[in-house]
């Protein structure tokens, strides 16, 4: 019983961990706050997960091979969390839904949908999202093309495409 | 602790995701979030309440198998959108990749992409999925998930440091 109610210390203090990683490394490395970079995102992440693994390394276990194991299904479940965060972070940024909402809380006297398309329409994403990306170095300039440059982000965007096709979804009129 | 555990777990979220392919294959539900919630944790406990009230399970095992089934099913949920919407820079990425070394230009992106892809399936699901509901005069407003959603994210961004989005 000692060992579940560490494993869920060690689970309800991810996410604490996590963001007081994110803004110690946003105040000593501070960038462009607005526009966050995935490796800040990521990096605190995953190192909010390496530190509370080694803390269950020290308290969860009473032999070596019980410690394996229990490592191993906090090492899982803190990458659920992980990937929680990610997300979390990632579709508040350029999450299309979340800006929706922001954009309907910001109208008072309600938005119709027509208006929230003006609002927020295909030249606005297209230019956030171009910026973004190439910030990031996913994409390149040249002359007035936009050039691929990173192949990650082209694999983990098929890998998406495999997954909606897979339950029915079409990205493209194809 | 035991291997028993891991099988148990990964098993019960699997049938629970074999649930929601069948479920979505055959029909796709309005409510997407609810409809998910119910495969991937709501089906899955069920099922590792009754193994253990079979006796099959321990109670300790079926705690942990519990929260394991539960963790991989939440994971899936919040990554679930980014297949579903087809993400603008998703699809810009895939648009910018096939063009190859000479590249796609931004009005080649503007003619590609219509408006229909870019934002019709969220503003959809805004409503369906109940984050904001429309009047007879279709203006939306937030709806107390929305509201929620919007307060929770919030709380967490200026936690971590982080402005409100650009969109």
């Amino acid at each position: 019983m000692t060992d579940i109610v560490q494993l869920l210390i060690i689970l309800l203090l991810y996410f604490p961990v996590t963001v007081l990683i994110n803004r110690l490394q946003l105040t000593l490395f501070p960038v462009r706050k607005s526009l966050p970079a995935q490796g800040t995102i990521a990096r605190s992440a995953i190192f909010a997960l390496v530190l509370l693994l080694v803390f269950g390394g020290l308290v969860l276990g009473q032999s070596m091979a019980a410690k394996v194991l229990w490592l191993f299904y906090t090492f899982i479940i803190l990458g659920c969390l992980l990937l929680l965060y990610i997300s979390v972070m990632c579709v508040s940024e350029s999450g299309r839904r979340f800006y929706f909402m922001l954009l309907v809380e910001q109208a008072d006297d309600g938005i119709t949908r027509e208006e929230l398309q003006a609002a927020y329409g295909k030249q606005h994403m297209l230019s956030v999202r171009l910026e973004r990306l190439c910030t990031w170095g996913v994409f390149v300039k040249s002359g007035s093309s936009y050039v691929l440059r990173r192949q990650t982000a082209y694999w983990y965007s098929r890998f998406f495409h495999l997954w909606g096709s897979l339950l029915g979804f079409k990205w493209f009129q194809e | 602790m035991s291997i028993e555990i891991f099988i148990t777990g990964f098993s019960a979220c699997l049938a629970g995701w074999l649930l929601h392919f069948a479920w979505w294959r055959l029909s796709r539900p309005v409510d997407d979030l609810r409809a998910l919630v119910a495969c991937l944790i709501v089906f899955p406990a069920a099922v590792l309440v009754v193994l253990f009230l079979l006796g099959t399970l321990t109670l300790q095992a079926c705690f942990l198998s519990l929260i394991l089934s539960t963790g991989l099913g939440s994971a899936y949920i919040f990554w679930y959108p980014a297949a579903q919407a087809a993400s603008p820079t998703m699809l810009m990425t895939v648009i910018v990749a096939r063009a190859g070394e000479s590249g796609c230009s931004e009005e080649a992106l503007q003619s590609v992409l219509t408006e229909e892809t870019l934002s019709g399936n969220s503003l959809e699901s805004l409503v369906g999925e109940r984050f904001a509901s429309e009047d007879t005069e279709g203006k939306l407003e937030l709806a107390p998930r929305g509201q929620r959603t919007l307060k929770l994210i919030r709380l967490l961004r200026h936690s971590a440091g982080f402005e409100d989005p650009k969109g």
